[in-house]
């Protein structure tokens, strides 16, 4: 209960915190790994560019992909299916890699193709159901309600940082 | 809290003094030591202190910093009692005032820090009590047994100063290196000092001439009569004090002038602004002559003054009388003066052209205002070091686009012929390599600044230790990086301290080693290659193998009894951490921290330490340090799909192995023999957990690296070039990488890791194993 408790209070928090800095409010950008839709905040989103040379790092968890060189500056690229645990799928020409600017710190994320942008308004967003052993479900911020469709909305912050943003989180509760 | 402008006067004060201090120490040793060996005082360093002192009362005052102004009056009116009889100078007086420096130091500190020198008063009044009882000292001596008065050692001293002006154009190598020859005074006035007395001047005079200007709008303004009043007396000081007579004269005219302004004794007017004007004008042909290192010539200087002086002559009887009669006659004399001046001018206008046939360069300054600062244009100007640190960035990512755009794989693809986008491009090559060499060029500073600062050290050292030491500087003008000076200065100061407390010993010590009883330091810098060697020498009893390797055994840093090592494996123990041979821990060293400081901060700007060392003659450690720290020259190696980059510094020789060189021990480890030396073998594809092109020793390539006097050898597939990069970082959210230093941006676009051979060797000797694959030793590391 108290886990619920947080993420809802993020939510808010979130949604409160920004509502003068943001006419991308309620706006996600929706992606698609396998047949399942993604969203994240599109107010994280900086940029969306193709697939392109990676160049691996030695020493780092599977995920972390590597860099590449962005317009002259080096960032990390993570593969956000290798970070839900979900199998690996070589990539092709949708691949896309979606740039984030979380922290002041640039990191692209490796998905299958990128769909489009929606509004969602706050009332069709519900928190994740509580389901026992279920790891992945740290990395949703809720669940988008889009006509009949559902879309996964992430939180960008624990995508990139995993458990540190909830420890924090737990330790402020 | 001060506001915003405020704060900010106040850290450029701190930024000023900081180095008026960093100039006033080694004046002072200077002076104490010309004093010993002349058993008189130097009055041009005298007088240099002195200056600096000055200056940094005036910023206080004008700051209201006045715990600061009141150590520096009280210092100042000491240095001043010295300048007026020609005391000797004690010891007691110079460690005095290198005391109040240090004070200064810590009031500069806390002004940084909380905008305030307040909070002090105990240790200021300290010092200036200390300050007050030398001054009383002294000028009791000097009541009594003064003998010449002070106007005669005043004139006398201007005469050397001209002296020495006229033929400042004689550079002066090194004066601190230079003891002998006490008698003439070559310290005096160095092209340097010139140099930023004309800089300095010109600032002067280019405010005096703004407010001037706006004074001949709305005459009534006092802010600006004050301000050209406060700027033409700063000059007229600088120029008394390089025995400029003529233009000393003039300025003050002129501020005699503004001063009979300020008290209203004198009615501003539109006449005398431009006769100021014309005064400005005549100082600033002054000096440019100076700047040109010429003879002040001055022909319209006697007109100028003869008609500042009727403007003057012509208030003092009116000064008491009635208003309307004061105005008439003051109008009346203005015409008159005005006259003369315009005679005057024509006659500069004139004598300018004149000359300016014989001798182009030093006058063209009388005809245009603007062409004038040939000689006397300013040197340099203060800028953010963000600033400059994103240019450098941007120029580093230039060269990258430019290589991008010149290689494009596209261009192969074209079937038109490429001539004239390849000479484009050669000279946008051209110029990329142009700027990028300016703009590494302008972070560079010379290393005087570091190295004086070891004068004091030296001295402070030395009277701990009760040992003698003649500190000799070299190559102080050598010029490195800024980041580089940062991280330089701690471990000079550790090496010193070692080579003066272990290095050096004592007076008596020395004569039985048949010794002269001074010791000797040398402090160096020079360039070799693409990088500066930093060498300190002394000329002490050496590093002792034998001390070493007991307290490395004691302390665990080596295993065994360390025998088979070689010298210069020995020597390197020393940089570990925790070690120290001193018997006992002394306040100068002997804790065992510092050379492993020295050891990291050298490190940390990709530098390498050598150290010599004979028993008996000495040591000499080399701080090798590269020039730059944002291009490194990088060789480019494949291993599999992958390439990395690994700094040419550290590589000794590249070569494919055979056979029967290959030796491989129980553990799996290869070793390979080159030429008799035995060297490990790391394989980069294992360490990185790549896939190789051949895992055979003999079809591949084995680059020979050094770290830390140890060899060994990387197993890659292939060489694939030589290449000049720029390093980025790599970014924060993935942090550190094994043995990987940053990254670069290669000419196809792609990402080209860096190898830190460093963290490599420590990895592969001390903390990884080829089989077990350990988990991460590095963090504990780092």
């Amino acid at each position: 209960m108290v886990k619920l408790m947080t993420e809802q209070d993020m939510l808010e928090l979130n949604t409160v915190t920004n509502v003068d800095e943001d006419a991308q409010e309620g706006k996600y950008l929706t992606f698609s790994l396998g047949k399942e839709a993604y969203g994240i905040e599109i107010r994280n989103v900086t940029e969306i560019i193709g697939i392109q040379h990676v160049t691996k790092l030695p020493d780092t968890p599977p995920f972390v992909k590597g860099v590449i060189n962005l317009r002259g500056k080096v960032i990390p690229v993570l593969d956000v299916r290798l970070r839900f645990d979900l199998k690996e799928r070589k990539y092709d020409d949708r691949t896309c890699i979606i740039v984030v600017n979380i922290r002041n710190m640039s990191v692209g994320l490796i998905v299958d193709t990128v769909s489009e942008v929606l509004d969602v308004p706050f009332k069709n967003i519900e928190a994740p159901p509580k389901i026992k052993n279920c790891s992945g479900n740290r990395y949703i911020l809720g669940l988008g309600k889009v006509g009949s469709q559902v879309m996964i909305i992430l939180d960008s912050h624990k995508l990139l940082f995993g458990d540190e943003v909830e420890q924090i989180a737990d330790a402020i509760v | 809290m001060p506001d915003a402008e405020q704060q900010e006067l106040l850290l450029a004060f701190v930024e000023e003094g900081n180095e008026l201090l960093d100039e006033t120490e080694p004046l002072l040793i200077e002076l104490e030591s010309r004093a010993n060996e002349s058993g008189e005082i130097d009055y041009e360093i005298l007088n240099m202190i002195f200056r600096l002192f000055h200056s940094l009362k005036g910023g206080s005052s004008f700051l209201d910093l006045l715990t600061v102004q009141g150590v520096t009056h009280e210092a100042e009116t000491l240095l001043d009692l010295f300048r007026k009889c020609s005391r000797e100078i004690h010891r007691e007086t110079i460690d005095l005032l290198t005391r109040t420096c240090d004070f200064l130091r810590q009031l500069l500190g806390n002004i940084q820090s909380h905008f305030t020198d307040e909070g002090f008063d105990d240790e200021a009044e300290k010092i200036i009590i200390a300050l007050k009882a030398q001054i009383a000292a002294i000028s009791g001596e000097g009541d009594s047994g003064q003998e010449a008065t002070p106007m005669a050692t005043d004139s006398k001293r201007r005469k050397t100063v001209r002296g020495d002006g006229e033929k400042a154009g004689i550079p002066t190598p090194d004066a601190l290196t230079q003891n002998d020859v006490p008698e003439t005074f070559h310290f005096a006035i160095t092209p340097e000092i010139v140099k930023q007395f004309v800089a300095e001047s010109e600032d002067l005079l280019s405010s005096a001439e703004e407010s001037f200007l706006r004074l001949d709008k709305m005459p009534d303004d006092m802010e600006h009569i004050d301000e050209a009043f406060r700027a033409l007396h700063s000059f007229k000081g600088n120029a008394g004090f390089l025995g400029y007579e003529d233009l000393e004269k003039l300025s003050h005219q002129a501020e005699t002038i503004l001063d009979k302004i300020r008290t209203q004794e004198l009615e501003s007017s539109k006449e005398i602004f431009s006769l100021l004007l014309n005064v400005l004008d005549c100082l600033r042909t002054g000096i440019s002559q100076v700047a040109g290192g010429k003879e002040i010539v001055l022909p319209a200087a006697k007109t100028a003054i003869a008609a500042m002086h009727s403007v003057l002559k012509a208030i003092s009887p009116s000064a008491q009388s009635p208003v309307d009669k004061q105005l008439v006659a003051e109008q009346s004399k203005e015409k008159h003066g005005q006259q003369k001046m315009t005679s005057g001018t024509m006659e500069t206008d004139e004598t300018g052209a004149a000359e300016a046939t014989s001798e182009p360069i030093a006058l063209p300054g009388l005809k245009s205002s603007g062409a004038q600062q040939t000689g006397a244009e300013r040197h340099s100007i203060r800028v953010d070091v963000e600033k400059l640190g994103a240019l450098l960035e941007l120029v580093g990512e230039l060269v990258i686009a430019e290589a991008m755009v010149a290689q494009n794989p596209d261009l192969r693809n074209v079937k038109t012929s490429l001539d004239n986008f390849e000479k484009a491009s050669l000279h946008l090559n051209k110029i990329t390599r142009d700027l990028q060499d300016i703009s590494t060029s302008i972070r560079m500073i010379p290393l005087s600044g570091t190295f004086r600062r070891m004068i004091r050290l030296v001295r402070d050292l030395a009277q701990k230790t009760g040992k003698k030491v003649d500190l000799i500087i070299t190559g102080e003008n050598t010029e490195v990086d800024k980041t580089v000076i940062e991280q330089i200065a701690d471990p000079l100061v550790h090496l010193i301290r070692n080579a003066i407390d272990h290095g050096l010993s004592t007076p008596e010590k020395r004569k039985t080693f048949g010794k002269s009883e001074t010791g000797q330091l040398v402090l160096g810098a020079k360039h070799v290659g693409g990088e500066v060697w930093i060498s300190i020498i002394d000329d002490g009893q050496g590093l002792s193998r034998e001390m070493i390797l007991r307290n490395a055994v004691a302390r665990d840093l080596v295993k065994g009894s360390g025998a088979e090592l070689t010298n210069d494996e020995v020597w390197r123990l020393v940089f570990e951490p925790g070690f120290s041979t001193a018997e006992q821990v002394t306040d100068v060293s002997g804790r065992g921290v510092g050379l492993d400081v020295v050891k990291r901060n050298i490190e940390n700007i990709r530098g390498k330490i050598d150290i010599v060392s004979k028993p008996g003659k000495g040591t000499e450690v080399i701080l090798r340090i590269p020039l730059t720290l944002a291009i490194i020259d990088g060789m480019i190696i494949r291993v599999g799909s992958s390439r990395y980059i690994i700094p040419i510094i550290s590589i000794v020789e590249t070569l494919r192995p055979n056979f029967q060189e290959i030796t491989v021990t129980m553990d799996g480890h290869e070793i390979l023999n080159v030429r008799g030396n035995l060297c490990p073998v790391v394989r980069l594809h294992e360490f990185y957990n790549l896939e190789p092109s051949s895992t055979e020793l003999t079809e591949g390539i084995v680059i020979l690296v050094e770290n830390a006097g140890k060899r060994f050898g990387l197993f890659v597939d292939e060489l694939v070039g030589q290449q000049q990069v720029v390093i980025k970082g790599l970014s924060e959210f993935v942090g550190n990488i094994k043995a990987i230093s940053g990254c670069t941006i290669m000419g196809d676009g792609r990402v080209c890791l860096i190898v830190d051979i460093a963290a490599l060797a420590d990895l592969f000797f001390n903390g990884y194993q080829t089989e077990a694959a350990l988990p991460e030793p590095l963090e504990e590391k780092m």
